[in-house]
């Protein structure tokens, strides 16, 4: 299905849709994928935001405004259905301090703390409110967008911006968040200061922060630890699909057109970087391949050829399953199989095509 | 428990005290509404103390002036109290009648700005000014009554001539203006109050309406407690149009009686509190049918 911009905000709604259900009373949902199951490993959605931001400078910015506009939408629509009254907030301005602290962490902690939590993406925590100034202090902890990562700054924009959004939308003001610790600048847990887009402090450090230079990252050895098993935090090494499904809806799905041969060279290249460890997997390349998405619960792969083309049959990708089986195709993992496949066979190949044949997904490469 | 089931359930339960002051017997109701009124105002008044230490700045102090204005109007209507008075000091009695009023309305008009302040009145939207127009001429009644209480029935509002009363009265009327007492300065400065919390709280209520689909609303609880001041002040009025009696002839008359003004009064008064209670517990009930949704 070729998406729209409003169907892409609707395939957004739906993945927050779906998070919100498994908070929520009622029957349990099934799970999205029979076979592998609820969770993968926290190194795939990693992957793709991080070899993103190593390939394009400007995607931090984008990543951080997407999550954030996501966010500012979609809190709003979860605290209505959740029967919060529209004035439950009703001049915060005029709030005394304990009172916002206490109504605010509630409300925070309840919900959304409830569903990140769910979605095995980090501990979230209000921990601090200034009303005169209009400024919060969150702490993320177990954050599953750095956990594990080495990083030379705080790179967790996509929390950033969710949390600025969801602050946004409850209070209705337009705010900015900043990241002042990061695990994975070893810091023990991710903390990070809100405030208005117009607070001077707060849009100088942004600007700072978007201007500088683009974060580097070792994601082979991170992809080596997931692999063999070592734990990035104490929550374990799996987060559930639907916080990648909400990464990729929330910011990647919506800016396509703009990243579409970006993500396909982004998923090559980091296809050669991680290539050394994939083929370690098994003697047999396209075996190797197979058992390594299979080690990250990513998908189910078979690698055949068919008239002169190589097809890879994808079965329960996060990326096409559950709510986001009528998304557009995210080329990220043609790149990446394109990138393993043409060291596997050492000649180049490129992705031709995608097909969808029910529950599968075909994708065709060809020399 | 929600605000809205709350106010849904209470609001229209509030007629049961209101009318019981005309359906009981003529003493028991003058007793009835001699404890209740004053009784309503003071515990009122109490409440709205409750609500402001929620809040800081220029919302607390809309509270806080609500609760002294509610308590300084409650303390003027202990009919003992204003009674003892009256005899021990009945010269200084008319001064300081006027004293309490305008320490009363002081406190209401300083709530009224600061409420003016904190919901921030420039968002009205044109048809909400224009509403004002019709509202600004039962403000300009509220005062010209006052002075010209032939307008205070409606013959008389339509046809400005004297309804019911006889020259003779208006003339006598007219004297007493003219002579300006204290009890004349007291009629028209409340009245001119009366008229101006009109003209600044009717605002508020349009705005609540104007942003009744807003994804940020104004608080409805909020709003009940304004309907609820501008009842209490001005209900009197349209009564005052339908029995085709100047005011200072009902305050005589129909004032704790058991008469339909203290049912309004009753009501008015009850409608503050009601609406008081549920500001101070929405967030609680709020959170409680969170907790109902959530695994």
């Amino acid at each position: 299905m070729q998406t729209t911009p409003s169907t892409r905000e609707d395939l957004t709604d739906e993945v927050w849709g779906a998070a919100l259900a498994k908070i929520m009373k009622g029957p349990e949902a099934q799970p999205s994928r029979p076979s592998m199951g609820d969770e993968l490993d926290l190194f795939v959605p990693q992957s793709v935001a991080s070899a993103l931001l190593n390939a394009i400078p400007a995607f931090a910015r984008l990543l951080y405004t997407s999550a954030y506009g996501s966010a500012k939408r979609n809190a709003y629509l979860i605290v209505r259905r959740l029967g919060m009254p529209a004035d439950f907030f009703w001049k915060f301005d005029y709030w005394t301090q304990d009172h916002a602290l206490e109504m605010l962490t509630k409300v925070v902690n309840r919900i959304f703390t409830t569903l990140m939590a769910r979605q095995k993406e980090g501990a979230l925590d209000l921990v601090g409110v200034d009303v005169e100034r209009s400024r919060f202090q969150v702490t993320f902890r177990e954050c599953a967008e750095c956990a594990g990562l080495t990083a030379n700054a705080p790179l967790c924009f996509f929390h950033a911006g969710l949390f600025a959004g969801i602050l946004g939308a409850l209070l209705d003001r337009e705010l900015d968040a900043i990241e002042v610790e990061c695990l994975g600048r070893q810091q023990g847990r991710c903390a990070f200061v809100i405030g208005r887009q117009d607070d001077k402090e707060i849009a100088r450090f942004i600007e700072e922060r978007f201007g500088g230079a683009s974060v580097q990252l070792d994601l082979q050895a991170r992809a080596r630890a997931s692999v063999e098993g070592v734990p990035a935090r104490e929550w374990g090494n799996l987060v559930d699909v639907g916080y990648y499904q909400m990464m990729l809806a929330s910011s990647l799905l919506t800016n396509l057109g703009l990243l579409t041969e970006a993500t396909l060279t982004a998923g090559e290249e980091l296809a050669r970087r991680l290539a050394p460890l994939v083929f370690g997997f098994a003697p047999e390349p396209r075996e190797a391949i197979t058992a390594f998405y299979r080690q990250l619960r990513h998908m189910q792969l078979e690698i055949a050829p068919q008239d002169g083309t190589l097809a890879v049959t994808l079965r329960e990708a996060p990326e096409r399953t559950g709510v986001l089986r009528d998304a557009e195709f995210w080329p990220f993992i043609a790149g990446e199989l394109q990138g393993l496949l043409s060291l596997a066979l050492g000649r180049q190949v490129r992705y031709q095509e995608s097909k969808q044949e029910g529950e599968r997904l075909l994708l065709l490469f060809a020399p | 428990m929600t605000s809205v089931l709350f106010l849904k359930l209470l609001l229209p339960a509030l007629m049961i005290p209101a009318l019981a002051a005309l359906v009981l017997p003529s003493e028991m109701a003058r007793s009835y509404v001699s404890t209740i009124e004053p009784a309503a105002l003071i515990g009122t008044a109490a409440l709205s103390w409750w609500v402001a230490f929620l809040y800081r700045e220029g919302l607390r102090r809309v509270f806080l002036f609500v609760a002294g204005f509610l308590v300084v109007y409650g303390i003027t209507n202990v009919g003992p109290l204003m009674d003892a008075m009256a005899q021990a000091l009945p010269r200084q009695f008319p001064g300081i009648v006027l004293a309490l009023q305008l320490a009363n309305y002081s406190m209401l008009l300083l709530a009224c700005v600061q409420i003016l302040r904190v919901v921030q009145i420039r968002r009205l939207d044109r048809a909400g000014w224009l509403i004002m127009v019709p509202v600004s001429f039962g403000a300009l009644y509220i005062v010209g009554a006052a002075f010209f209480p032939a307008l205070s029935s409606l013959e008389g509002l339509l046809t400005g001539r004297w309804a019911g009363w006889g020259d003779a009265f208006q003339e006598s009327f007219l004297d007493e203006i003219g002579t300006l007492s204290l009890p004349v300065i007291t009629y028209i400065l409340v009245r001119t109050f009366d008229a101006a919390v009109l003209l600044m709280l009717v605002p508020v209520l349009l705005l609540y309406i104007q942003n009744t689909h807003a994804e940020h609303q104004e608080s409805l609880t909020f709003s009940v407690v304004v309907f609820g001041i501008i009842a209490s002040l001005t209900f009197v009025y349209a009564y005052e149009l339908v029995s085709r009696s100047p005011l200072f002839v009902i305050a005589q008359r129909d004032f704790r009686t058991g008469s339909f003004l203290d049912a309004l009064y009753i009501f008015g008064y009850l409608t503050i509190a009601v609406g008081l209670y549920a500001h101070r517990k929405h967030q609680q009930w709020s959170l409680s049918a969170l907790e109902r949704m959530l695994r």
